[in-house]
């Protein structure tokens, strides 16, 4: 191993924290505004909500079924029929930038502010 | 391309086919699905000592699609392919700009770093959404940093006892 090889592991390890923190910079931001529950199925705008409802949002596609809960201010993936379950696992959400995600299924949960709707920018449209 | 380095490069294969379906009993799969540790990227950077370009872009290929079709989900197969076809360019890059700026080791880091952003890149398109890429790129890099140290240290006695054997590929 060479000193070179020792600087770059470092750098990329500098990266990697500097990217953590960033992202939980993006979580704080803790003003109390409207914030929309977006769904996405393949990329693509399932449904949006609000975070203040009290909903029961069932997601069946040709991928698998999935079931999310909206309630007090929180979402959670309570049912899907992956294998892995992990999106089941994954705590509940509250804050923006926050997200639950069910890869064998394609679908994504996500708390966007109504500050970060700017992010027609960042969304890939298919 | 002679027999032999056809037979090299089937051994190649199966040794990254082999590495594939050992990954999975690796427990990573708690983080986010079809996240494995990227050891068959050391077949590709040993691959690249013996091999061109375009001869080692073969072997991924044949490993990608071979393991996908024994074993896996389409997710699996989006995130090994563009996972070791990531892994493949960076490496390459690195292998022929800089000549001896780096080590095996440093070499195998760019590596796993590039098949990183691969997997990064399938899930913020899956997801439709960068942001949760990036949440996770993180968390993806540091588990691909040590990957790619240990693959680079595989790669680096591999070719020590290598050398003593005095046989060649082709």
């Amino acid at each position: 191993m060479k000193k070179t090889d020792i600087g770059l592991i470092i750098m990329v390890a500098i990266f990697a924290f500097a990217l953590m923190l960033l992202n939980a910079k993006q979580l704080t931001s803790g003003v109390v505004q409207s914030y929309e529950v977006v769904i996405r199925v393949d990329g693509e705008l399932y449904k949006t909500y609000s975070l203040e409802e009290e909903a029961e949002i069932h997601v069946d596609t040709e991928y698998g079924f999935n079931v999310i809960f909206i309630s007090n201010r929180e979402v959670a993936m309570t049912d899907a029929d992956c294998k892995d379950q992990i999106c089941i696992n994954t705590k509940s959400i509250k804050r923006p930038g926050q997200s639950i995600v069910c890869l064998p299924h394609r679908v994504s949960v996500e708390i966007l502010g109504a500050t970060l709707e700017e992010s027609e920018v960042d969304e890939i449209s298919q | 391309m002679t027999p032999r380095r056809m037979i090299g490069m089937g051994i190649l294969i199966a040794v990254a086919m082999v590495l594939s379906f050992f990954e999975r009993y690796i427990p990573f799969n708690f983080v986010m699905p079809g996240l494995k540790l990227g050891l068959a990227n050391v077949v590709t950077l040993i691959a690249l000592g013996f091999f061109g370009f375009f001869e080692v872009l073969l072997i991924v290929l044949l490993r990608v699609i071979m393991t996908a079709s024994f074993s896996g989900s389409m997710i699996s197969f989006f995130y090994s392919l563009t996972g070791g076809l990531m892994s493949l360019v960076g490496m390459t890059c690195v292998l022929y700009l800089t000549k001896d700026f780096f080590s095996l080791v440093g070499v195998s880091v760019v590596g796993a770093v590039f098949h990183n952003t691969g997997q990064m890149l399938v899930l913020s398109v899956i997801t439709g959404s960068f942001r949760i890429g990036l949440q996770w790129y993180p968390y993806l890099i540091l588990m691909g940093l040590s990957t790619g140290i240990l693959t680079g240290l595989i790669a680096k006695y591999f070719y020590e006892h290598y050398k003593k054997l005095h046989l060649t590929f082709g």
